[in-house]
């Protein structure tokens, strides 16, 4: 007996490619703090180190709303004028 | 079966899906395990989605002749997996749907993609939540729903099939697996099955979907929370008495309405606690504006409680001694009427991060 598979096909995304980034030594980080107990101190933590180590400018910690919802959009902004890269978390 | 090509994850496009699964035998054991082996299914006897049945299932759905099978209603996360109008068809069949229901599946499957569900959220998160799918209109008696007694229990296959076909989807397409795309501390019954029809019989105001300016003939409403938590008064013929007793169960710290001020509650009142509240002159307002009211605690209990929190504005700047409201607006307090004789109604928290959504019932 042949049956259908319950799970079907798989979705993707349609990107272009982005534009190479530049050497850490000459980039901006931030850290998004996703609003889960304890992820601002790591997410610092881990940013400061970063930049320790490879040159990068530290920025500092910007924050969501809510753990639970996209990264609003004048934060989304925020983030693409301030930071080269960002560091966060997801889920726990 | 996967997508080669980027166009078919547009909305609309087509992405046929194949019976290309080889059973050995009839024997509802040999389904079950080849289930268990690959991890889908709710752990539950299942039907077997052959080509046959699921073509019935297509055929039986009012207007699906001119609906294409293999367009894609939605892609769900956190699979992202394509819900096709026929990959529906099979989840219905494994649940044991009758025919006829594929419309209110496939409705529900187009709520729960809008933004406002935040379905990954709901999907991935700590938080038990679970869709609750309430079905409207005409479509309740038509394919045999029950909105009478023990509307959320066990006994009506409209109710347990549809509400067990929308588990089975968010477990198989969307990827909602415990564990793994279901990251659900303890789950919840109703991640089994969540499925209730308004009693508009019963019902003393405009029914749910004209309320919210869904001018159809059948609906379908999808909010995503907790459990039903029961609140009963079996004295009383005052409407304060009987609302009193639904703001304690919505005044709880446990909740994530408490640290999310912009969440809904559903509000389900069963027929004699209706007829109680409209006896006495009460709108469906007056019954949103009184649980406002009374759904309070001090401010300063909230602080004590939460260090993150995403409260209105205005309300981070009161006195601790100010009596705060669990919801920012009265209308985050949703109100209808479903279930048979008796004292007894309930109260559904929200996960919080969502807001319900209602359509009309279309192929």
């Amino acid at each position: 007996m042949k049956i259908y598979s319950p799970a079907g096909a798989v979705g993707r995304q349609i990107q272009g490619l982005a534009a190479p980034p530049k050497p850490l030594s000459e980039s901006r980080i931030v850290g998004l703090d996703n609003r889960k107990p304890g992820a601002a101190v790591l997410i610092e933590g881990v940013g400061k180190r970063i930049a320790d180590i490879t040159g990068a400018t530290w920025v500092g910690v910007r924050a969501k709303r809510t753990a639970a919802t996209p990264v609003e959009d004048d934060l989304l902004q925020e983030l693409v004028n301030d930071a080269d890269y960002v560091i966060t978390g997801t889920a726990d | 079966m996967e997508c080669e090509d980027d166009v078919c994850s547009l909305p609309g496009a087509s992405v046929k899906v194949e019976p290309d699964l080889e059973l050995q035998s009839d024997d509802p054991e040999e389904l079950l395990a080849l289930f268990e082996a690959n991890g889908w299914g709710d752990g539950l006897p299942l039907i077997p989605p052959t080509e046959e049945r699921v073509e019935a299932m297509l055929a039986a759905g009012a207007g699906y002749d001119a609906a294409p099978p293999d367009e894609i209603i939605a892609t769900l996360p956190p699979r992202f997996g394509q819900a096709t109008r026929r990959l529906l068809a099979v989840n219905a069949v494994l649940a044991g749907c009758p025919n006829g229901v594929l419309p209110v599946i496939t409705s529900a499957v187009r709520a729960l993609a809008s933004q406002e569900i935040n379905l990954q959220g709901v999907n991935a998160t700590t938080h038990p939540v679970s869709p609750l799918l309430i079905v409207h209109g005409k479509a309740v008696e038509a394919l045999g729903f029950n909105a009478g007694s023990g509307t959320f229990g066990p006994g009506c296959r409209a109710n347990a099939t549809v509400g067990r076909a929308i588990r089975l989807i968010m477990l198989n397409i969307a990827g909602a697996t415990p564990g793994i795309g279901d990251a659900s501390t303890q789950g919840q019954p109703s991640k089994y099955c969540y499925c209730i029809a308004e009693n508009s019989a019963e019902t003393p105001w405009t029914l749910f979907p004209e309320r919210y300016g869904v001018d159809a003939d059948s609906a379908v409403t999808v909010t995503c929370g907790e459990n039903p938590h029961n609140f009963h008064d079996m004295e009383t013929d005052d409407p304060e008495i009987v609302l009193e007793k639904a703001a304690t169960v919505m005044m709880t710290m446990g909740s994530n309405n408490a640290p999310l001020s912009f969440a809904e509650f559903f509000v389900v009142l069963g027929p004699e606690h209706a007829e109680i509240i409209a006896n006495a002159g009460w709108s469906v307002e007056d019954v949103q504006r009184f649980l406002f009211e009374k759904a309070r605690a001090p401010v300063g209990l909230y602080r004590r409680h939460f260090a993150i929190s995403s409260w209105a504005e205005a309300i981070k700047t009161m006195d601790d001694d100010v009596m705060m409201p669990i919801v920012d607006d009265p209308d985050n307090i949703k109100v209808l009427v479903a279930g048979g004789p008796g004292k007894h109604s309930c109260v559904i928290p929200s996960w919080g991060m969502t807001k319900s959504v209602t359509m009309p019932i279309t192929p």
